[in-house]
């Protein structure tokens, strides 16, 4: 029964050998050992001065999503090697709190610098470029905080940190997505803040 | 914590959620029968009952932290968190959220670790 649910949340399978980080202040993604946490030799450049928010991978690559320059960076999932010129998404209009892999795409979401603008975009995986003509979901209404694949769709998660007063007026939409074709279903649940979201079957989300 | 039907997103009757955590949540794993949720204000990994999102009595939880925890994932025996301030990835044991003695972490990061995964 609890396979049919979504809870809010992380979920991973396990096994791993490597633990992956990203963050604030270093502006980099590190590599760790999970045995013993130790750092290992692979680490990104310096991502220049901008907060590392989100990561997902595909096809041997890393996609990192980024604020002060607010676009997605691939890299080597395995060197974490970025190529010469950097592989960069075209902006995406505000701070990318949210990337999640799915198929050949790279979906990204986030806060926009236009409040009327928060919207899901997709990227073509391979080399990070907008689709002519752009694909991209509807206003969001709220910052996108979290987008997980799961079952032929998308679910974003939006919301957090907003004062509770706003309750009663604003919806946090929790929302569908049909991937790849990227048309809107779009049914909502009234919450505020979701902040995580996972579903329950097995290795669906990477948060 | 609330739990969502997937097919349309609707909550169950009666909402199916969890007791409250202390703080906002910001990182959840799950494995086998238990959900394991942390966050900020407590700074703590707490477990939960899968089936209906209880509490045990008395409530499983890590040490603190030390700073807000943003990520939380799930590897063989060990849970690992990473968030703010120590802005280290720490080690907890899944069965009982103790931490081994000395615990078992990484190294700064440098910064508060927003993300992780494993691989």
């Amino acid at each position: 029964m609890i396979r049919d649910k979504l809870l809010m949340g992380v979920q991973k399978e396990d096994g791993f050998t490597y633990l992956y980080a990203s963050g604030t202040a270093a502006f980099r993604v590190k590599k760790y050992y999970v045995d013993t946490l130790e750092q290992t030799d692979d680490v990104s450049a310096h991502l220049q001065f901008s907060n590392l928010t989100s990561m997902c991978h595909g096809n041997g690559a890393l996609y990192v999503g980024r604020t002060t320059f607010k676009h997605v960076v691939k890299l080597d999932l395995h060197t974490l090697a970025g190529d010469d010129p950097l592989v960069v998404s075209p902006g995406y209009g505000g701070d990318v709190h949210a990337v999640c892999c799915f198929g050949d795409y790279v979906y990204a979401g986030g806060s926009s610098d236009s409040t009327s603008h928060s919207r899901v975009k997709r990227y073509n995986a391979s080399d990070l470029t907008l689709e002519d003509p752009a694909v991209e979901s509807a206003n969001f209404g709220q910052p996108i905080r979290r987008l997980i694949p799961h079952g032929g769709y998308i679910y974003g998660g939006s919301g957090g940190l907003m004062p509770r007063e706003f309750a009663d007026i604003i919806q946090t939409l929790h929302w569908i997505h049909q991937a790849p074709r990227f048309q809107i279903i779009y049914q909502t649940s009234p919450y505020m803040g979701i902040m995580s979201m996972s579903s329950v079957e097995p290795g669906a989300c990477l948060g | 914590m609330f739990r969502l039907n997937l097919d349309d997103l609707s909550f169950d009757d009666p909402i199916v959620q969890s007791p409250e955590y202390g703080g906002t949540l910001d990182a959840i794993a799950i494995k086998g029968n238990y959900l394991y949720a942390a966050g900020l204000g407590t700074q703590r990994i707490r477990r939960y009952n899968l089936s209906d999102l209880s509490e045990d009595d008395p409530v499983v939880q890590s040490p603190m932290y030390g700073g807000n925890i943003h990520r939380l994932v799930i590897n063989g025996d060990y849970i690992y968190a990473g968030g703010s301030h120590t802005q280290r990835i720490r080690r907890y044991n899944l069965s009982d959220l103790t931490a081994d003695d000395p615990i078992v972490q990484s190294d700064d990061y440098g910064g508060t670790i927003f993300e992780m995964f494993g691989l």
